[in-house]
Order: structure tokens, then sequence, then C-alpha cells
């Protein structure tokens, strides 16, 4: 396999600059000797910039695109879906949990309910959903070095795996809010560029609909017979969902589960924190809504593109790479080392930022739940410095080991999961939480062990299992995609469970309200709250 | 890979098997404490359950409201005709046979209920004439008195009535005393926590109110200095300073956000800048994603004027105070670095031990107290100090806790 220098230099070049942005830059920038303080908040746009950073993952870089094209328009459900959780939390979560003030979602667990041993279980779907997401970022990482350099899967998931994991641990990756805003500008450059540099060389955007779904070429013609998708593939209920016992059921669950999954994702709610009050929590998230669904229109664009020009990788399976494969197919062959060289940088730009934001949320679990607050509780700053970098190494190796063997599930399906499990154990946690005043702590728990307990056994059977895209019953569709029921299971099991409790009602609940739904504009909290 | 045919029972297996987990936990969850235990045991844990019920309202003091409450759980409990619970001139609660005619809100119309907090003693009334209601056709025949004691002072009385059907047993008589005497217990309980509270909010105030008057002394000296050279510089000062004290005095709560004690201390240094001039620098080295964070109230301020007053005043040539805040996950690094003459090991003992006499202001140990007593022993002052080479004070505080609310 030929070795591409330029991206392979465009990669380092990306991974040195955000270590180098991370450690020095950061550090020059906030150093100053005189300050109107309030000015230097991280407003709703930085603050927008740096959630979209670090929510496009390998998964929304690579996953899509290469989805789009092994599977066609059905795939579109995933991206419209991860961007609709947005509006979700900018309805229901994002000013409330911010006027709440908890960091995490444990902390959200513990300060509504009063209950260490519910901030425990919150804390072991916080590891879960984190490792499970992080495993998608480190197979992106194999396949993209795999394509650039052409060393074998596992070289590029332990060296990039390494890379980031010593970043985290040596304390490079914590609320960086800079870095990760400059990474998601990194990736709208190298996903917007390429569509636009091949659609200008190829040609428009319908012709190349046309040749994709009515009149394929010889190449896509003796893919299609070889046994890609054929004119289906343009086509609602196309080749993804036709291959599930229930199509339709399918569909839906993998909206619910992108939709309502984002609420639940570890790294993305601790941004929220950042932001000054319930308000700017809201202005941020519309902001966000809109940088993502940009960012969204390119990936399907560059699946299109790559049904018609790449039809090759239908063959070798290896559709994830599609975007670094791509740029290869242009005519002029400089041009396109450098259009791959932005792609692997945008590619290493989304493994790095997710990767690092979920590596700093499950090591601060285990450093700060489970060893300072259950193991050690006398630990002191020292000691818990020391094991947040422990944590931030145990989780990066438990993630690079588990990668090595999910090789052969698609990037975006793995993410479609990750969001699953987060879904149904925190997203009626947060709702219920937040709105409804007569959940008890037995109702909240037993909802979200068994919401998240189903969801994850079922996944974790499919993968075990069964290939997800093969058997062809309902009951393997209600398996490979739990969302549909796991989330209304949990749902009935917390306001099942808290009926049954009336007792266990958090005395202090009015006052809890208040905190979550007064706007600090009222002013009212200190006053009425005070009394 | 093909699909197997032993997938679905596999399957089922494993979700019967969850669902059935499940419900252990449910049902081990729900019915904890309501094990029905043997004979007197029983006795016992029902008494003890009733207390526990009824503790937690009186424990907010006596009031209609929780009167009303503790009444109705011991009319549940012992089953009498009524239960009424009486303090001063009225009646808080009467729960029972007779509401009609002994209203709450009013005065007692029971002779028993009169004399009970008049004497302070237990009593027992046998008879409807030992009750001595005035209301013809009363159903309540018997009654047992106790009172209810605040600081050695009658501060009311419990009454439990009997009906016609209810045999009155020395059990029932000891059983309505000890309550009595439970329920007393409580309400100290609920005045000292009172206390407790008044007692910190005071403490607070005093400390907010407690300006150093050396800083005091060198701002107004400062500000005369300026007078004659710099009138503009010294009207500006006087205006700042002026607005410095009212934010000091009206500062309320017990929390801030980081933000706002960086804007005080960044108030605070505008006057000790004015002082020493060229001779003191100041560095902010500020994450500004943890400025929203919620910390205690002055935890920032002492630690610069200590920087100030003991680093660099007593220093020669000029002197650089570095304020920083670091991001870390779930916690936040805050350090005040000064290149001062700095203190020897035993000095960084005494600092925060205890209060020294003749100190002002807000100290370094008060600080750290208050650090430790908020969120435990492990996140108090951290000193790093060497002879000549300068002061670094830290401590870190978890980006959340519960309780730690502004």
């Amino acid at each position: 396999m030929q070795v591409h220098w330029i991206a392979l230099v465009a990669f380092a070049g990306i991974a040195l600059a955000t270590i180098a942005v991370g450690i020095y830059a950061t550090r020059v920038a906030r150093t100053t000797h005189d300050v109107y303080i309030a000015s230097r908040a991280v407003g709703p746009v930085l603050n927008a910039s740096a959630i979209s950073g670090e929510y496009l993952s390998a998964a929304s870089f690579l996953g899509i695109a290469g989805m789009v094209m092994s599977f066609g328009y059905d795939v579109l459900w995933y991206p419209a879906g991860y961007a609709a959780g947005y509006l979700f939390l900018l309805l229901f979560i994002a000013a409330p949990l911010r006027r709440f003030g908890a960091y995490t979602i444990p902390d959200f667990a513990e300060g509504r309910f009063g209950s260490p041993t519910f901030r425990r279980i919150a804390m072991c779907f916080v590891l879960l959903i984190g490792i499970f997401y992080m495993l998608p970022q480190m197979k992106g990482a194999g396949v993209a070095v795999q394509t650039i350099a052409g060393l074998p899967y596992w070289v590029g998931v332990v060296v990039v795996g390494s890379v980031i994991t010593l970043n985290v641990a040596l304390g490079g990756m914590k609320g960086i809010t800079f870095v990760q805003a400059f990474q998601f500008w990194v990736k709208a450059f190298a996903i917007s560029v390429p569509a636009f540099v091949l659609l200008a060389v190829f040609g428009s955007y319908s012709a190349h609909w046309e040749w994709a779904t009515s009149s394929p070429p010889p190449a896509l013609q003796a893919a299609i017979e070889a046994g890609a998708p054929g004119s289906a593939w343009g086509q609602p209920f196309g080749p993804l969902a036709e291959r599930q016992g229930q199509p339709l059921l399918f569909t839906y669950s993998l909206m619910i589960a992108t939709v309502f999954g984002t609420a639940g994702l570890p790294h993305i709610l601790v941004r929220f924190y950042t932001n000054r009050d319930g308000h700017t929590a809201r202005q941020t998230t519309l902001v966000v809504l809109a940088m993502i669904g940009l960012f969204y229109l390119f990936p399907p664009i560059l699946g299109l593109l790559g049904r018609v020009h790449a039809p090759d990788l239908y063959l070798s399976g290896r559709t994830d790479a599609l975007l670094l494969e791509l740029p290869g197919r242009l005519p002029d062959r400089l041009l396109g080392e450098l259009l791959r060289a932005v792609t692997a940088a945008g590619a290493f730009a989304a493994f790095m930022s997710t990767t690092s934001g979920l590596l700093v949320a499950v090591a601060g679990a285990l450093a700060h739940d489970l060893y300072a607050r259950t193991l050690h509780p006398r630990a002191d700053l020292r000691e818990r410095l020391r094991a947040f970098r422990f944590a931030a190494l145990l989780a990066g190796a438990v993630a690079m080991a588990i990668s090595l063997g999910i090789e052969r599930f698609h990037i975006n399906m793995l993410v479609g999961w990750a969001f699953a499990i987060a879904a149904s154990a925190f997203f009626p946690l947060l709702v219920l939480g937040i709105w409804w005043r007569r959940l008890t702590v037995v109702g909240a728990a037993a909802g979200t062990l068994v919401g998240g307990g189903l969801a994850s056994a079922a996944i974790l059977y499919t993968m075990w299992a069964g290939d997800p895209l093969l058997p062809a019953t309902t009951w393997s569709t209600l398996l490979a995609q739990p969302a549909i029921w796991t989330i209304p299971v949990s749902f009935g099991t917390m306001v099942l469970g808290s009926l049954l409790t009336p007792h266990r009602v958090p005395p202090d609940v009015n006052l809890k309200m208040l905190r979550l739904h007064v706007p600090e504009t009222l002013g009212l909290r200190t006053d009425y709250i005070g009394e | 890979m093909d699909s197997r045919p032993d997938l679905i029972p596999l399957l089922l297996g494993q979700l019967v098997f969850t669902a059935v987990a499940t419900a252990v936990v449910l049902y081990l969850v729900l019915t904890r404490g309501r094990t029905v235990r043997e004979g007197r045991e029983q006795a016992i844990c029902e008494s003890l359950a009733l207390a526990n019920r009824t503790l937690p309202y009186l424990r907010q003091g006596l009031n209609r409201m929780t009167a009303k409450k503790a009444a109705a759980v011991i009319h549940e409990f012992l089953q009498p005709a009524a239960v009424a619970i009486v303090s001063g001139r009225k009646i808080l609660a009467h729960v029972g046979a007779g509401a009609d005619h002994h209203e709450e809100g009013q005065e007692p119309l029971t002779t028993l209920s009169r004399e009970l907090l008049r004497t302070g003693r237990p009593l027992v009334a046998r008879s409807r004439a030992a009750i001595g209601c005035s209301q013809a056709g009363c159903p309540l025949e018997t009654a047992v008195a106790a009172p209810l004691t605040l600081r050695r002072q009658v501060a009311g009385g419990l009454v439990v009535y009997f009906g016609l059907s209810q045999p009155l047993t020395a059990g029932k008589v000891k059983m309505v005393r000890a309550m009595a005497q439970l329920m007393s217990l409580q309400m100290e309980l609920a005045e000292l926590d009172r206390q407790t509270e008044r007692l910190a909010k005071a403490e607070l105030a005093a400390l907010q109110a407690q300006i150093s008057p050396h800083f005091v002394y060198n701002t107004l000296n400062t500000i005369a200095a300026f007078i004659r050279t710099e009138p503009e510089t010294a009207r500006q000062l006087l205006t700042d300073f002026a607005d410095f004290l009212r934010r000091t005095f009206r500062r309320k709560g017990e929390y801030s956000p980081f933000a706002q004690e960086l804007e005080y201390v960044h108030q605070y240094l505008t006057f000790e800048k004015a002082r020493f001039g060229d001779r003191l620098e100041v560095v902010y080295r500020v994450d500004p994603e943890i400025l929203s964070t919620v910390v205690p109230v002055l935890v920032l301020q002492p630690l610069v004027e200590n920087a100030v007053r003991h680093g660099i005043s007593r220093k020669l040539g000029p002197g650089r105070v570095v304020i920083a805040a670091e991001d870390r996950g779930n916690e936040c690094w805050i350090s005040v670095e000064d290149d001062g003459v700095g203190m020897d090991a035993e000095l960084v003992q005494q600092v925060l031990q205890r209060p020294r006499r003749n100190t002002y202001g807000v100290g370094l140990s008060n600080v750290n107290e208050r650090l430790r007593s908020i969120y435990g022993p492990e996140y108090g002052l951290e000193i790093v100090s060497r002879p000549g080479e300068g002061t670094r004070v830290s401590f870190s505080v978890p980006k959340y806790k519960a309780g730690v609310e502004i």
C-alpha cells in the first residue's frame, strides 16, 4: 500500500499543533496584567464552537460519508438525529441544568436527590457510555492511519490512542475551550473544501445523483453486480433499514436514540457549565444547532461522490476511509494529495477533540467519584491529580484494547449505540428530574438502571452474537436498535417507582425546582432561597 | 456471520434474567423498613418508627402546620379518640373526635388543657368531669396530658383523648409521656439549629464588615498624598474607595461566583497599586471556563492581601503577585503567588493554625477553616514558602458540591 506523505505530515502536524496550542498558547492567552474580568467569560459563540468541536467526532467526519456511500440516503437519519438532539437540549435541559450548577450528570443525580448511592450508579453509566463512545474514535484512527500510511489497523489505534491519552494524562486537555473551538473550524474547513473542489471538478450534484441511482458508470455497475446496493440506494427504507426485520421500527428507533442521546453524553454536558447563566446556555445551544446543521450538509454530498467515483471501496469494505480515499480520484494528482492532507487533518481533529473530551470525563469520574469519594476519601490535591492521570491512562488503554476487536462494525453504528445507551440511561432522568416534582430517588435510580442496563445488554448481545446487519427478525431489530423500547421502559420505571414510593420525594424538592427554573435575572434566588 | 437459530432463546433468557433481577432489586428497595417483626420487638420498632416520623416535623419548630402533622401521625399510630397539641393560649392542632368544637386556633375548652399549660405537670383525666369540656355531648371520655418543654419552660402540651370503648391503661399513660418528652427534645434541637444558623450568619456578617484598618488607613493616606499632586487621580480613587466599601458591606450570602471574587480582588488591588506604584505588579492567569464556579465568599481577597502585605510590602524593590485559576476537570485550582520575603516553615504552620491576636481582616486561617468545613479536611489551604524567595498559597474546590449554591 502506498504512503501518502503530504497527508501524513498534515496528520502529524495537526496533532502537534493541538498539543502545542493546549500547552503554550492558552497559557499565554490567559495571562494578563489588568482585566475587566466579566469581559473574559466564554461567550455563546465561542462556547458553541467548542461544543460543536467536541461533538463532531470520527462518526460525523468519516463515518456518515462512508455509511451514506454504503447504505444510501437512509443513513441521513443519523446526522438529522445528531443535530436534532440539541433541540431537546435547548427546550428542556440546557438552561435549567446550568442554573442548577451541576457540572456532571452524577453531580445532578446527587444534588437533585441528595443520594450518594444514586451518584455512583450514574457514574457507572458515565464510564460505560464514555468508553463505548471512544471505540469508534479509535477505529477511525486505525482506518485513517491504514489509509494514509499503509500501516496495519492496530498501529493507528495504538499510536493515535497513545498520543491522545498521554496528552490528556499530562494535563493538556482540561476545559480548553479555545482548542476545541479551533478543532471545530478545522473540521468545518476540512469537510467543506473537498466537497466544493470535487463538485467543481466532476460536475454538479444532480448529475452525480443521476449516476448514483439510475445510470451508473461502468465501475459502479461492476460493483453493483458484485453486491453493492443498486438503485434502492437513493430510496427511503433502502439498504440500511431493509436488512432489518422491521425497517420502519428500525428507523424510528434509530431516530429516537440519536435525538435523545445527545442529552446524555458526558463530555457534552460538562461544556454547558462554562456558560454564565441559563440564558446564555440557551443561546449557546441555538448556535450549536446552526453550526452542526451546517456541518452535516457535507458528509452526504461526499457519500454520493464516493459512490460514483470510488466504487472499489464497496468491494474492499473500507467505506469508512472514503474521505481519505476520495481526493485521490481527482485527475490532478497534486491537488488530490493536498486535499487528502486537508481531510487527514480534519480526521485527526475529530478523533482528538472527541476522545480527549471523553477521556477527561471518564478519568474525572474515576478520579473524583470512585477514588476521591469512595476508595480514598482523604486524598489530598497531589493524590487526586495522580489518580486522574492514572485513570486517564487506564481508560485510554481499555478503549484501545477493545477497539482492536471491533474493526468489523461501522464507525457510525458504534456511535449510534453509544447514543442509545446514553438516551436510555440519562434522558429520562434529566427530563423527569428537571420537570417532575414527584420523582423520587428510588424511581429515578430504578429507571436509570433498568433503561441503561437493558439498552447495554441488548447492544452488547448484538455485538457479541450477531452481525448487526444480517439477522432479519423483529427481535433482532429490537436488539440492534433498542432505544424505541428501552427509553419508554426507563420512563415507565421512573414514574411507577416514584408513585410507589411517595414518601421518598426529596423534602427540599420545591427549592430544587426553584433553583432549576427561576431565571437568574429575576434575582429571586438569593432573596427567596436565603430566607 | 450466520444468524444463529439459538439466538432468540438466548436473548429471551437474558431479558428474563434482567427483568427478574430488576424486580428483586425493586422489591428489596420498596419493602425495606416494612418488615414485620414479632411481639415486643415489634412494639419497640413501632414506637421508634413513630418517633422517627414525627421528628422531622417538630425539628422545624412548633407551629400550627408542624403540630398538625405531628398530631396526625400520633393519631394514626395510637388510634385514640383524638390528639391535641396546645401551646401558649391556643389549640395548635386537634386531630380526631370532637374537632367540631375543639377548634384549632381557639382557646382550649377543657380545664385539663388549661391546667396543663398553667402547671406544666403531666395530668391524667379518668372521667369527663376531669377533662372538663364545656360542650355537652363531647365524645371524649378520658385523657392523658403531658407538657412540652423548651429550656425548662412549658412551651405547650400534648393531650391524647380516649373514647368510651378505649380503656385507659398504664401503658398508654407512659407512652404519651414518653412521646411528649421526645417531642420536647426535638424542639430543643430545632431551637439549637436555629441558633447555630443565626450564629453562622452573624459570623459571616462580622467577617464581611472586617476590613482591615491597616488597609483603610493606608488607602486614605495614599489618597491624601495624591490630592496635591494629582487631584484627578485622588478624586477617582476616592470614588472607587466609596464604591468598594459599599460593595463590601452590601455583600450577602455565603457563596458567590468566582468571577465576582476576582472583580472584588481587582477593585481592592486598585488601591494597593496606587499606594505601591511601580513596585507592585499583578498578573492574572485565569481560565475563563471556571469564572462561573461557585466558591465561598471572600476566599481570594485575604490571600491577595496577605501576599501584598506580608510578601511585597516588606520587600525592597518591585514585587509581583500572580493570581492563577486553573480548570482541572472536576475541580478548579486557585493560587496566589508572590515573590516577596517569604516565610520559614514555622511561620507557615502558625499562619494556618489560629488567628493571631492584633491581626484584623479575614485571615488565612479563617479561609482555611471555611474551606475545610465546607469541602472536607483535604480541601484546605496549601502554603509553599521559602524565606527570601516568595510564597504560594493555593487551594482547590470541586466545581459542584451539593449545598454550595448561590
